[in-house]
């Protein structure tokens, strides 16, 4: 209280001191307060109007849950206008259905409003890669920068750019910048291998390989170099034998990157969802493709695709009485599909039901002539059924169409034997042993049928 | 695409002088050639990926004939056509009668002589089927493909004759594709419907078929212990150009694959010939020959199944040359455009390891989906040049400036060819801007034919593409050096052309190495007369011979600017 009685005496003394009356100067001290108060408004008024606006979209032909995505999205940005995280989160959305030119130009202004995120100069640089190496350059060089110790993707995608376009020695110090933090990172392992491999250092390359070839991430492509490095080197036998391992081994797994994980999480389009269910199904992972699937249908109940892919998971399962009924929705929603019709086969063969499974088989091969392995289960049916005859047949059109198959020699060859066609059942028999001639099926047929 | 540094270069050759101007001239309207491409327009895949054609002398005249393959299905009124090329260089379609109009969903063509009479005959890959025309030397053809044997009901693409056993007949290699389900559908992220690509289905076992030669049915069929089922053995006894189906007996079918282009030559240096194919999506296959009718899958051991950052890649066509002159050809396959395209540089003998960024094939600003391929010097300073055709497989967000006479559905596809000049050291330059005959217009392309179609010494251009004419180039390099054209013929064999040969030509201190084969590209048939730019050499001291069955011979020099013939065991060049 004394302190501001003792402020208004000092300013009545100034005032009277400067010849103002101690009530203007109160309003001229109001004025200015008003005055730059109007200033400030007006400014961040004048930045309000000059953030950028969000790109024009032409949704036609998306999916409905894309363009609420991407409303969403957009809404996000019109009401925050200066949050890197709307404009950011815009850019993986238009970047999910391919708009790439207005998903950088979104990344462009998070980068401007949050210049220590290492995520929107990165973005920025996947999309300008193919066309504009020149700006993805320095787009990951500010990408690298700021990401420092936070994610090693950054500079692990910098690293194996420059390493595409024989920039090798900048490559390599990336590599190794990585190999400081993680002496044990795989992929910074292989990039170094390669990278040696190329400019003729086969010892250094094969030392660098021997370090990473445990790494589940890149142990197949560690291989297959070790393969190359070996044989150039002249150890035919230890080429051999690196590239019997790479032969067995299954694919390489994706190093953990959460940027691709979270643009992953935009991709919500139909197709995209498929695919990705597809892809798990395909490499084993049936949990995790469950949701995936469920969700499919959950947004696009009418989508055949997903009534297929949720039957087939059925039928990894085992689940074969749900296998059927999720491949019956299919077809009644796509009657032409030779897919459907197949595993629609598998599923009766697997419920035993073998006249209704050898139908179906029938129909697909009717659709896909040359569907080879769809003749061979038809064959399989008809056996179970007992008519020898048409199952006869229908082995011999799945080894015309696929030769490779090996699994009709082997049931034409038991056929014909039990037929008492031995001759012919001998010469199916040595061609499955020429397919693979440790399998022990087709040894013990042949036994049998010389014996007889 | 790594580079390769502590590789010993060849002195730079005494290159010619570099021209900047054009190197070819479209001459489709003059040449009289009218073939317009047809394929279906309702997202069937096998129609975005055909089709090819064929430069070769059907009727032996000396001048190459054309050969163009169509797309618009079995039951359409386009039909394949032939032309043939007739004294004042003008194209005449003789299609009607020659027994090679045929309709169907062609993919390929490739061309041997089946039965050794001197006559080249025609195989038609197509999705579902394989025919083969048999040359009756009247300009007509028989098609025989009931009684030959030869039953490929899948997706071929390209396809090759080559005499894997040595027995002097040639056998046949096809390549076959994807396990396609016509039924499936793909659409593209804003849920327009789009052409399926190849990771949605398996690839498929290529096919090799035996040639059996001139025995009758009944020998063939206990030597071969052949299926009593299979068509050859139902054959007629004592008809050439008949095949046996070895494809398991050796050991292709073990490694199948979405092969769309395949290479027939002496990978491993043992003088028998190899398969290389090149696999969409998926690591490429190298079945080297284990002279005993079986084969071994080694692209991973010899380091041309991946890329050089351990990727694989739309593996599309295939060109075969010595682009950096070691005496050891190289081998260039086109890509996607999202990828850089492998340029495969031999050394040591049978190893091998990409090198397109050292070669300067990354540094093109602008990349394209490529198909059909050569390395042909193409001006003649002594060392391949590189061209393909472009053409993409999905629809571009933006249609390019200059668009040819493109159906309207396939215009979002079309793209705009490429040429490389080679710096005589293996580097290449492009050299598109300069050649907007050749590379100006988008089109959709996919086969590229290489031949002199004029007899004058320089290599000119077939240009397929899909939904619009064929064209023909012309070579009008300027500035060009010495050439060379030879045929290697193998009197035993009927007076065909020596399919596999190697041919060296030895001018001063320079050797030039060549493969007499007409199946690389993709789904085409090039001539099969051997091309050589010599550079400043004005004399050619010696011409080595590499025969297919493994003989060699040394023929004596010969002048420069000319076409001759090398006949097996004469010991002399023949004036063409």
């Amino acid at each position: 209280m004394n302190k501001s009685r003792n402020t208004r005496s000092a300013a009545a003394k100034g005032a009277r001191k400067s010849g103002i009356r101690p009530g203007r100067a109160r309003g001229v001290l109001v004025g200015f307060a008003i005055l730059g108060l109007a200033a400030v408004t007006g400014y961040y008024a004048w930045q309000w109007s000059t953030a950028p606006k969000p790109p024009v979209i032409v949704n036609d032909g998306l999916d409905r849950p894309v363009i609420t995505q991407i409303t969403q999205a957009l809404n996000d940005v019109r009401s925050s206008p200066r949050s890197d995280k709307t404009w950011g989160k815009l850019g993986l959305a238009l970047q999910a259905s391919e708009f790439k030119t207005e998903a950088r130009f979104c990344f462009a202004q998070a980068e401007r409003f949050d210049g220590a995120e290492p995520r929107w100069p990165y973005f920025q640089a996947l999309l300008l890669t193919q066309d504009h190496p020149e700006e993805a350059t320095a787009k990951f060089r500010r990408a690298v920068e700021l990401s420092r110790d936070r994610s090693d993707i950054p500079r692990l995608r910098f690293a194996q750019f420059l390493a595409e376009r024989a920039k090798l020695d900048e490559a390599e110090s990336h590599f190794k910048d990585l190999l400081r933090v993680n002496r044990n990172h795989g992929p910074a392992l292989l990039g170094l291998a390669q990278s040696s491999f190329a400019q003729g250092r086969l010892q250094e390359s094969t030392e660098y390989l021997n370090r990473c070839l445990k790494d589940v991430h890149v142990a197949k492509s560690a291989y297959l170099l070790l393969t190359t490095v070996q044989q150039r080197m002249g150890n035919a036998r230890a080429a051999e034998g690196a590239a019997s391992i790479a032969a067995v081994l299954p694919p390489d797994r994706t190093w953990p990157d959460p940027y691709a994980k979270e643009a992953a999480e935009f991709q919500i389009a139909r197709q995209a969802l498929v695919d990705r269910g597809l892809q798990l199904v395909k490499h084993g992972y049936l949990d995790e493709a469950l949701p995936l699937v469920t969700r499919v249908l959950q947004d696009y109940p009418e989508d055949p695709e997903g009534w297929l892919l949720l039957g087939r998971l059925h039928l990894l399962q085992k689940d074969c009485a749900a296998a059927e009924r999720a491949i019956r929705r299919h077809l009644a929603l796509r009657s032409q599909s030779v897919n459907g019709y197949a595993q629609l086969g598998m599923a009766l063969l697997c419920l035993e039901r073998y006249s209704d499974a050898a139908a179906a088989f029938q129909e697909a091969v009717q659709w896909k002539p040359d569907f080879g392995e769809a003749h061979f289960n038809r064959g399989f049916a008809l056996a179970r059924m007992g008519n020898g005859i048409d199952a006869i047949q229908s082995f011999r059109e799945a080894i015309r169409c696929s030769p490779n198959l090996i699994d009709p020699y082997i049931t034409l060859a038991d056929l014909l034997s039990q037929s008492g066609q031995k001759a012919d059942a001998l010469f199916y028999l040595h061609r499955a042993l020429e397919l693979n001639p440790a399998d022990e099926r087709a040894k013990v047929l042949l036994e049998r049928a010389r014996q007889r | 695409m790594l580079v390769s540094a502590g590789c010993k270069k060849p002195a730079a050759p005494q290159l010619v002088t570099k021209e900047t101007s054009a190197w070819f001239e479209e001459v489709t309207q003059r040449s009289g050639l009218n073939f317009v491409h047809s394929a279906g327009t309702n997202f069937f895949m096998p129609d975005q990926m055909g089709s090819g054609g064929a430069l070769f002398d059907y009727d032996n005249d000396g001048r190459l004939d054309l050969y163009l393959v169509q797309n618009g299905g079995p039951k359409s009124r386009r039909t394949n056509q032939l032309f043939h090329q007739e004294p004042e260089g003008h194209f005449k379609d003789v299609s009607a009668g020659s027994g090679l109009d045929v309709a169907g969903h062609g993919m390929g063509v490739a061309v041997g002589d089946v039965n050794n009479d001197g006559w080249p005959d025609v195989l038609v890959t197509e999705y579902g089927a394989l025919r083969l025309f048999l040359n009756q030397g009247n300009g007509k053809f028989a098609d025989i493909t009931q009684s030959s044997g030869l039953d490929n009901p899948r997706w071929s693409t390209s396809a090759a004759f080559f005499d894997y056993d040595r027995d002097g007949w040639l056998d046949l290699v096809v390549a076959n594709y994807l396990d396609y389900d016509p039924t499936q559908q793909c659409y593209d992220v804003k849920g327009a419907l789009e052409f399926c690509g190849p990771h949605e289905f398996p690839g498929l076992a290529t096919r090799l078929f035996r040639n059996l030669g001139a025995g009758d049915g009944a020998e063939s069929a206990s030597a071969a212990n052949a299926n009593p089922f299979s068509v050859s053995a139902r054959a007629a006894a004592g008809t050439k150009g008949r095949f046996e189906d070895v494809t398991v007996r050796s050991g292709l079918a073990r490694v199948p694959g979405p092969a769309l282009g395949v290479l027939c030559a002496d990978f491993d240096g043992d003088r028998w010939p190899d398969i290389f194919l090149a696999d969409d999506g998926k690591p490429n296959r190298l079945f080297v020959n284990q002279r005993n009718g079986t084969f071994k899958e080694e692209s991973a051991l010899r380091g041309i199944a991946y890329n050089a950052i351990g990727q694989t890649a739309g593996n599309m066509g295939i060109a075969i040359g010595d682009v950096d002159g070691n005496g050891a050809f190289d081998i260039f396959v086109t890509h996607l455009a999202e990828e850089f395209h492998a340029l495969w540089m031999q050394g040591p003998l049978g190893v091998f390891q990409d090198r397109a960024a050292l070669a300067g094939l990354t540094r093109q600003g602008w990349r394209g989906t490529g198909f059909g391929t050569a390395l042909v010097d193409f001006d003649h300073d002594g060392a391949p040049d590189l061209a393909f055709v472009n053409g993409l497989v999905k629809r571009a967000k933006e249609i390019p400036s200059e668009v040819g006479a493109v159906d309207p559905f396939w215009i979002p596809y079309a793209q705009r060819n490429q040429l490389f000049a080679n710096d005589g050291r293996g580097t290449f330059h492009d050299i598109s801007l300069q050649n907007a005959a050749l590379c100006g217009k988008a089109m959709v392309g996919r086969g590229l034919a290489c031949g002199d179609l004029d007899n004058d010494g320089a290599v000119d251009l077939l240009v397929t593409s899909i939904g619009a004419p064929a064209q023909l180039f012309r070579n009008v390099a300027s500035h060009r050096g010495h050439w060379l054209i030879v045929r290697a013929i193998d009197s035993a064999a009927g007076g065909r052309d020596a399919y596999g040969a190697e041919i060296i030509v030895q001018a001063g201190n320079r050797r030039w190495w060549r493969l007499l084969h007409p199946a690389y590209g993709y789904l085409c048939s090039n001539d099969p007369r051997v091309h050589f730019g010599l550079g400043t050499a004005n004399r050619v001291d010696s011409m080595h011979v590499i025969w297919p069955d493994g003989s060699e011979e040394t023929f004596p020099g010969s002048a420069v600017d000319t076409m001759l013939s090398l006949r097996k065991g004469a010991g002399r060049v023949e004036a063409k």
